[in-house]
């Protein structure tokens, strides 16, 4: 996982003092602990963290070959445990496997699909795909299964299945853009 | 704002490079101010004269070509990287300017954005 500069790593321990009073029970589980360890910037006063910051995730790992899908989601817990706001997940490169219907995880290893939409279902989360990743990866919304004459549509409906341009968008709206690569 | 695109990933490995070009030009198109810094095996994407069809790519050094055309023209290598490789600046294909770790670590904190693949 690799943070913008200026980062979560960098957050006062004031920040997760603050925030945390509104949500002790969901706080005290979740609250990342390298967040809560950090001391605040020299001359930098509390104050300008004090603030709720949005927060996009770009997610590029398989769900099932790569931990990059899991760490994203414990992040996300943390980071919404935290006081703070996810903006949109955008699934991109490898990471669109995560939205295929037809994954069957083994009973003894968690289904991070249906975690990752009960996760968004609780906190009205955009999750997205990348269109042109999905493509080629055969992870196909009803739309692009009926244009391109395919057997059958699998991507959970959950997810949107969108261009590279709401990554970027995300980007740009984001106070902090976090990638877990593959 | 300022998006810096970190790429240390080499070029045929999978998709992973060609995606992460993909995005980078969209980058362009929404009239950000885009920097690529290549690193690690990301360095290897920079050399001339690659021939990706005969691995059943798009070659790389041709989609960085692509670049100067969205106006995205500061582009970085990391000298570590170029040297542990023996690489030198005439082997690559596209200008670039070579970084220490301290000009790397002054690049990225004037970024807003830091994307990497």
């Amino acid at each position: 996982m690799i943070a913008s500069p200026g980062g979560v790593a960098e957050w006062p321990k004031a920040l997760v003092l603050k925030t945390s009073e509104g949500r002790p029970s969901e706080s005290s589980n979740l609250s990342p602990s390298a967040i809560s360890m950090q001391s605040s910037p020299p001359g930098v006063s509390y104050d300008c963290y004090r603030r709720i910051m949005m927060f996009c995730l770009n997610v590029h790992g398989d769900p099932a070959s790569s931990q990059s899908v899991h760490s994203a989601l414990q992040f996300a817990k943390a980071t919404v445990a935290s006081g703070h706001e996810i903006y949109r997940v955008f699934f991109y490169h490898d990471g669109v496997r995560i939205a295929d219907c037809n994954q069957v995880p083994p009973q003894d290893e968690s289904n991070l699909l249906q975690q990752w939409i009960e996760f968004a279902e609780e906190h009205s989360l955009e999750l997205t795909v990348c269109i042109a990743a999905a493509l080629k990866r055969g992870v196909l919304n009803e739309d692009e299964r009926a244009r391109y004459e395919r057997v059958a549509a699998n991507v959970y409906p959950a997810f949107s299945v969108v261009g590279l341009g709401q990554q970027i968008e995300a980007a740009i709206s984001c106070d902090r853009t976090i990638t877990f690569p593959g | 704002m300022r998006f810096l695109y970190l790429l240390r990933r080499p070029p045929y490995s999978g998709s992973l490079a060609a995606e992460a070009i993909d995005s980078i030009l969209v980058a362009g198109v929404f009239d950000q101010r885009v920097s690529v810094l290549f690193k690690d095996d990301g360095v290897l994407q920079l050399l001339k004269d690659q021939q990706g069809q005969l691995l059943g790519h798009r070659s790389v050094n041709k989609m960085l070509a692509a670049l100067p055309e969205y106006e995205i023209e500061e582009l970085f290598v990391c000298a570590r990287s170029l040297a542990e490789r023996a690489l030198s600046l005439d082997q690559l294909s596209l200008p670039v300017q070579v970084l220490d770790e301290v000009g790397q670590q002054t690049l990225i904190a004037a970024q807003n954005v830091v994307m990497n693949d």
